[in-house]
């Protein structure tokens, strides 16, 4: 398996650019620049409510589906403006996957999670599509599990298993960029750490952003780091401060990082 | 410890409240299940003792006194079957209309609701005399299981389609969020997400229709015919379990005791549509527990 170190010169894959999301007009989160690395893991962390879920959703354009959601400014995927029509937003959010909080497997078999996505984005011959599901079965560590159980019923595997499954069924559509949105919150520490293996796994093939609480998962697993605060109170920019993890978490530029840092670690 | 805290909770006039409350549940629910026991109880008694394999497969004489039920049987079968081939895919359909095609808020998908809900209201009786004017003599059918069928169909129709369209309307927003972040078409969100997660709904909106339709006397009394001989054909009229029993209380004396087992029968007829509906509904349910 390839995998680029984290020091290796980055590369833009996403550009955000004086974007903005806000719900019933008021802004939830604003972000003036930053940019998201080719292959490399970037952790977005940050206090409850900060905006970093409304961010990560911008950058698929699921936050089109909510009411009284809207977003400004500008995000750029290898240079090319995201968003547009029905067709382009298909195309979208075939190339940028998403996990979220919870696992949400259809309500299908195992097999069908991950078929039926395949098949209706077009991949015609079931043997393909049986490969494409294996492969991706066990770059998640989940192949071993559920091999001789493929046509049970999805909703019947664990939490952890699910959430993997939820990322299998992502991966086969072969996406560039896999969104998370604390994909961890709703699983014990045991089945957390089998996810994060299975995340780890994505380094240097898929360019991820991860939203987490866990300041010792984003140190674990992320490359770079960006570290979200609320509006308000004179603040106009939601991001405090972005850079290497190691950076931000050894050498923090900016007060409110170490603060937060600090007090989520004492 | 325990014990005291018990005793003194039950001298509190709040919980005093809560035990008449709850013996109000149970009270509540031993009259309801009293009645259905009652009538199961004196149709066992009184019928049992006539429900041969004779009175099930042989043919009336004597007005329905004597011989077998074995041509309503058929008759009943046949107009479920009409019933039921019309009402599961339009019904199936125009819920999936009402839930996720019709604009939310929209005028025409409200009026349609009320539409329906208003039909699901009207009396059966009326049902009949407009199959008996639509299909019977409009269309020509003349007095026959289909005619009866399809009448029975529109009526159940309204119910089938509001019950169906909850279970819809109930399907998680997960299961829907998790196909528009695969940009899955709106048919295979439909076909892959919606309609598994909606199906046990969907299959007891149909199964409480069909028991509605076993049980309709008034809407069949026109439409399907009053004949006892057994339909060689759809275009054929046939009597139907329920207008069999109304005919022999109401317009055969001596006709009770076949009354009586007919009406077991129908019973066991729609004990078996109940119990068929919720092992289909539970054999679907399987790939939704959890949701």
């Amino acid at each position: 398996m390839q995998r680029i170190p984290a020091c290796c010169v980055p590369e833009t894959h996403i550009e955000i650019d004086g974007l903005e999301v806000s719900y019933a007009g008021v802004p939830a989160v604003r972000v003036g620049s930053m940019p998201i690395y080719r292959g490399c893991v970037t952790a977005i962390v940050g206090p409850s409510g900060c905006g970093k879920s409304s961010f990560l959703a911008s950058i698929n354009r699921m936050t089109e589906s909510v009411p009284g959601c809207r977003v400004s400014g500008s995000v750029r995927i290898d240079g090319v403006e995201s968003g547009g029509d029905r067709r382009r937003l298909r195309s979208l959010r075939r190339r940028v996957g998403m996990i979220f909080q919870r696992p949400n497997p259809l309500p299908v078999s195992i097999a069908a999670n991950i078929e039926a996505p395949l098949k209706d984005h077009g991949v015609g011959q079931k043997a393909e599509r049986r490969r494409r599901a294996e492969q991706a079965l066990r770059t998640v560590g989940l192949w071993e599990e559920v091999a001789d159980r493929l046509h049970k019923p999805a909703l019947s595997l664990s939490g952890g298993q699910q959430q993997r499954l939820c990322l299998a069924r992502c991966l086969a559509l072969e996406p560039e960029v896999v969104l998370l949105d604390e994909p961890c919150s709703s699983l014990d520490p045991m089945a957390t750490d089998v996810v994060e293996q299975a995340l780890a796994r994505l380094r240097g093939r898929y360019t991820t952003v991860i939203v987490t609480h866990n300041l010792a998962q984003a140190r674990r697993i992320a490359d770079f780091t960006g570290v979200f605060w609320q509006l308000g109170r004179g603040r106009e920019d939601s991001l405090v401060e972005f850079g290497s993890t190691r950076r931000v978490f050894e050498t923090p530029a900016e007060e409110l990082t170490s603060m937060y840092i600090g007090g989520a670690q004492g | 410890m325990h014990d005291l805290a018990l005793t003194a909770k039950a001298r509190d006039p709040a919980s005093l409240a809560a035990v008449l409350f709850v013996a109000a549940c149970w009270g509540a629910l031993a009259v309801v299940s009293g009645a259905g026991l009652w009538v199961l109880g004196d149709l066992l008694l009184r019928g049992m003792a006539s429900l041969t394999p004779a009175f099930l497969l042989g043919s009336p004489a004597d007005g329905g006194r004597a011989g077998g039920i074995w041509p309503m049987i058929v008759s009943t079968a046949m107009a479920m079957a009409v019933c039921v081939a019309i009402v599961a895919p339009v019904g199936l359909l125009a819920s999936i209309w009402l839930s996720e095609f019709s604009t939310r808020g929209g005028r025409t998908g409200a009026a349609v609701r009320v539409s329906l809900d208003v039909l699901a209201g009207v009396p059966s009786i009326v049902f009949g005399l407009f199959g008996y004017a639509f299909f019977c003599v409009a269309l020509g059918l003349g007095p026959s299981v289909l005619a009866g069928g399809l009448t029975l169909a529109c009526m159940v129709l309204p119910l089938m389609i509001r019950l169906s369209e909850q279970s819809l309307r109930a399907v998680p927003v997960s299961v829907r969020q998790a196909a528009e972040g695969l940009a899955l078409s709106r048919w295979a969100t439909l076909r892959r997400a919606v309609l598994p997660a909606a199906m046990p709904g969907v299959i007891s909106g149909t199964m409480l229709s069909l028991a509605r339709a076993l049980s309709e006397t008034a809407a069949l009394l026109f439409t399907a015919g009053y004949v006892m001989r057994t339909p060689g054909s759809l275009d054929d009229p046939g009597r139907v379990l329920s207008v069999h029993i109304y005919d022999l209380a109401m317009n055969v004396p001596g006709g009770d005791t076949n009354a009586y087992a007919s009406a077991l029968v129908l019973v066991v007829a729609l004990l078996l549509v109940a119990a068929g509906g919720a092992a289909l509904a539970a054999r679907r349910a399987e790939f939704r527990r959890g949701l």
